[in-house]
């Protein structure tokens, strides 16, 4: 997957609003406290990008975003919808501030350069986006779909017309039974 | 009743729930124009060629949307309709075979396909509610496993 494929230009102003809350790990219930929508409007929205994109993972959204952000405006960090925090959370600054090549004097440096002493995961494991309702069986999905769906619209045709045949052969022979 | 279908569907249905609903609305408005530029009414004698051709396009049109759909309940309405258009040649295999048979086989399928739609209509709003917006049309290919799917860095 290349990352110079995906371009949310397509993405509308609310759109993009979560889009930048997302990809500073909010949470679905944070951005909907923070936009004052309610959580199934933000959950909807995130649904849209992520059916648009191709049905890719959440996390997967918010990585590509965040790579075309840095692409097209490496400072977009300061272009964040303004947005109140609430008292528990705090506004981290643009990751393009991360990263950034050092002698190790402060002359150069305008930026303060921070490192994580151990490894911790971006998102947390239940702000995964869980995966769309399997609503056919597997066994009528798939590149064999047309011909397993085939089969069972016969199996179900021969089995009304065989509960049809054994129905009327019943009322047959009741009938039979009742006229003697 | 195919208003309230039809309002349930555009309310609550997705795209396979609209067009099973439009293909049974046109053959409830077209069944009495035909009969009117016929200037008949139903034909039990022999095969009646203009039913047959109203059920043949209701099961076409039930075969494509059980084909592609991401759901269930259009097999169902495929093979009730299928039953529909085999009915049409039952008189013509045997002169002895039962009314009612060919009563149930001709009628029967058409309320039996309405309570079905509107199962299948009930259940999509359900899963809606439940689990937001989800594909109306099949993929080409099974989704991916969990373990498949890709992970933030571990560093």
């Amino acid at each position: 997957m290349g990352d110079g494929e995906d371009d949310f230009t397509f993405a509308t102003e609310k759109q993009r609003a979560v889009l930048e809350l997302l990809a500073n790990n909010r949470t679905s219930k944070e951005i909907a406290g923070a936009l004052a929508v309610s959580e199934p409007a933000i959950n909807r929205r995130i649904e849209v990008l992520r059916l648009r994109l191709g049905g890719i993972t959440r996390h997967e959204l918010v990585r590509r975003y965040r790579n075309w952000r840095d692409r097209i405006a490496p400072d977009a960090g300061s272009s964040v919808p303004c947005v109140e925090n609430d008292d528990e959370f705090i506004q981290l600054g643009a990751r393009a501030a991360f990263g950034k090549a050092g002698d190790g004097s402060d002359a150069d440096e305008t930026t303060a350069r921070f490192r994580d002493s151990i490894a911790v995961r971006v998102d947390a494991p239940w702000a995964e986006e869980m995966p769309p309702p399997r609503v056919v069986p597997g066994m009528l999905d798939g590149s064999n779909a047309m011909l397993s769906r085939g089969a069972a619209i016969a199996i179900i045709l021969l089995a009304i017309l065989a509960s049809l045949a054994v129905g009327l052969g019943v009322a047959r022979a009741l009938a039979d039974i009742v006229n003697g | 009743m195919m208003l309230l279908f039809g309002a349930a569907a555009l309310r609550w249905g997705a795209a396979p729930e609209r067009i099973c609903v439009a293909i049974l609305s046109f053959v409830t408005l077209a069944d009495p124009v035909y009969h009117l530029l016929a200037g008949h009414g139903a034909i039990y004698g022999s095969v009646d060629i203009g039913h047959l051709t109203f059920d043949l396009m209701m099961a076409a049109g039930f075969i494509a949307v059980a084909l592609w759909a991401n759901r269930i309940y259009p097999l169902w309405l495929a093979a009730f309709q299928l039953v529909s258009v085999i009915g049409h040649f039952s008189r013509e295999l045997t002169s002895s075979f039962p009314k009612l048979a060919y009563g149930l086989m001709i009628y029967g399928p058409f309320y039996i396909i309405l309570p079905i739609l509107g199962f299948g209509i009930w259940r999509h709003a359900r899963r809606r509610r439940r689990h937001g917006p989800y594909p109306s049309w099949r993929s080409s290919s099974p989704p991916s496993p969990p373990s498949a799917r890709p992970r933030p860095p571990s560093s």
